[in-house]
């Protein structure tokens, strides 16, 4: 699906946290929002979803206005920052749990979605874990899980909010891979936040630098590196990449 | 074979002396202010016989007292426990205004006396109260009757549950929620789904602590219910006439009543502290 968003722009309390910002994205296009802590990238996520509303501009979506229509409706696939998986319930609870509530949408049996759930969990390599409670799992399960929780309802495009944020590097760099590689074989439209610059230009098709509720540049991973527009593009890329190869 | 080498902990070990008497304070303490009085209850109880005992619980008196308590706790504690949800889901959730006025307005029947509690219901619903000429208009009687001991039951234990649930509800912030409702789930599934299991030892917890003090209220409840024997008084109240009747097996019987509920709330409260450290991860 195509995402579009018009001029959107969003305070709290006297805090721009957007301004005025717009940005499209093909259909299975696979987009990195990066920018330091506060540049807005994770409020212009949280838009997209629906878990916040602008106060000004609009969200296409293939075309059709969705900046009124609530998170329930758009039909979308979040994971969050910290994996937010239901804590009281097993895996396979939480992977069910989508098409359990939206049984009337979905027109599928209990044995159908045990079925779907198995499939799910074997599409994240990890077959077989639906009794598991989600505080038995490391991290990197727990955002295995959490990705495969938000694929079951079908989602017309996919959110990730610091995915790789709470792993640790060698996992990270795995995962990554993985990631990018389940994209590409489901085509489906992803948008993930991030403010490691190795993980944007490593990972997506186009990277979106950010810095104080506006969009620097948008541009392929070669073109934001090679031709930064700014000098804050230029510092966020360079800066920071030059001094952890120096480490 | 690895040898265990004796490690010392010279900050921590206090002279043997030391030990002895603060140890010996606290276990003197505890027996003469926790353990003696519980078995003094029970003893005084069964002082003549299990017969005895028995037939004192057994007494109209009695029997009515139980039934109002078992009564008034019914209706009490649902509907604290809906209140409970209902202000913990909302401070915790939610920005509005007014929201620390009302956290502390939750504590104020902990900072109250419960004899002023009582009072002013009186105030309010008593005959010469503010809402005193309505009440006998409309043939309503609320002070000296059921409906005042549960309105001031209710007022006593208001905080309980809120209490609990409040800094539950605020550490386990709305991630779950949020996730639950972008998977299609609307509000009510998701409070029913997610945020409630998620909290179901606190909410039991609470509920535990509010019955309890429910049922074993005195203050506010003498105040306002007249001790009409068989009618409008409570366990505790019951035990407080028939003390004053020099019953005293049956005063101990009754109490052993209330007794054995603490202790059986102690127990379950134990178990769900533990369910609830088990499960926080």
């Amino acid at each position: 699906m195509r995402i579009e968003a018009q001029q959107l722009a969003r305070r709290f309390g006297a805090f721009v946290a957007l301004d005025g910002v717009s940005l499209s994205v093909g259909e299975g296009e696979l987009v990195a929002l990066l920018g330091p802590s506060g540049s807005g990238k994770t409020t212009l996520l949280r838009l997209v979803a629906g878990l916040d509303f602008p106060d000004s501009g609009q969200i296409l979506f293939d075309g059709a206005d969705a900046t009124a229509v609530p998170i329930q409706k758009r039909q979308v696939g979040f994971v969050f920052q910290n994996y937010a998986l239901f804590r009281h319930m097993s895996v396979g609870q939480n992977v069910a749990f989508g098409l359990e509530v939206n049984r009337k949408k979905f027109q599928m049996t209990g044995r159908q979605i045990r079925e779907r759930v198995s499939e799910l969990l074997r599409l994240v390599q990890l077959p077989g874990f639906e009794n598991r409670r989600p505080h038995q799992l490391s991290g990197g399960q727990r955002q295995r899980v959490a990705l495969a929780r938000a694929l079951a309802i079908e989602p017309r495009i996919l959110l990730l909010d610091e995915p790789f944020g709470a792993l640790d590097a060698k996992v990270r760099k795995e995962l990554r891979a993985w990631v990018r590689g389940l994209q590409q074989k489901l085509k489906i439209t992803t948008i993930f936040v991030t403010h490691d610059q190795e993980e944007a230009l490593e990972l997506s098709d186009r990277v979106v630098v950010m810095n104080h509720a506006r969009i620097e540049q948008i541009g392929t991973p070669a073109e934001v590196y090679d031709y930064p527009a700014t000098p804050f593009v230029w510092e966020f890329l360079r800066g920071t990449t030059s001094r952890e190869l120096a480490t | 074979m690895e040898r265990i080498i004796p490690v010392s902990h010279p900050t921590i070990r206090d002279p043997w002396p030391i030990r002895a008497v603060l140890v010996g304070v606290a276990i003197a303490f505890s027996v003469l202010f926790l353990l003696v009085p519980l078995f003094a209850v029970f003893y005084e109880a069964f002082q003549k016989g299990v017969f005895a005992y028995l037939s004192a619980i057994q007494k109209p008196a009695a029997q009515s007292a139980i039934q109002l308590t078992l009564l008034v706790a019914s209706i009490a504690v649902p509907a604290n426990l809906i209140f409970g949800l209902a202000a913990a889901w909302a401070i915790a959730k939610f920005q509005f205004p007014g929201k620390s006025l009302l956290i502390s307005l939750i504590d104020l029947p902990f900072a109250v006396s419960p004899v002023t509690s009582g009072l002013v219901f009186v105030l309010l619903f008593g005959a010469r109260g503010w809402f005193g000429p309505l009440l006998s208009a409309w043939n309503i009687k609320i002070i000296f009757a059921v409906p005042g001991i549960v309105l001031a039951t209710v007022f006593v234990t208001f905080p309980f549950v809120a209490r609990e649930l409040i800094p539950l509800l605020q550490s386990q912030g709305s991630d779950e929620e949020q996730a639950a409702l972008s998977l299609g789930a609307n509000g009510w599934s998701t409070f029913w789904r997610i945020t409630v299991p998620k909290a179901r030892w606190g909410i039991l917890y609470g509920v535990i602590l509010c019955n309890a003090r429910a049922m074993g209220e005195f203050g506010a409840v003498s105040v306002v219910s007249g001790h009409i024997r068989g009618l409008t008084n409570t366990i505790p109240l019951h035990v407080e006439v028939l003390y004053n009747d020099y019953d005293y097996v049956g005063a101990f019987a009754v109490a052993s009543l209330l007794t054995l509920l603490a202790l059986v709330t102690l127990v379950i409260k134990g178990l769900l502290t533990w369910r609830m450290q088990e499960r926080a991860f």
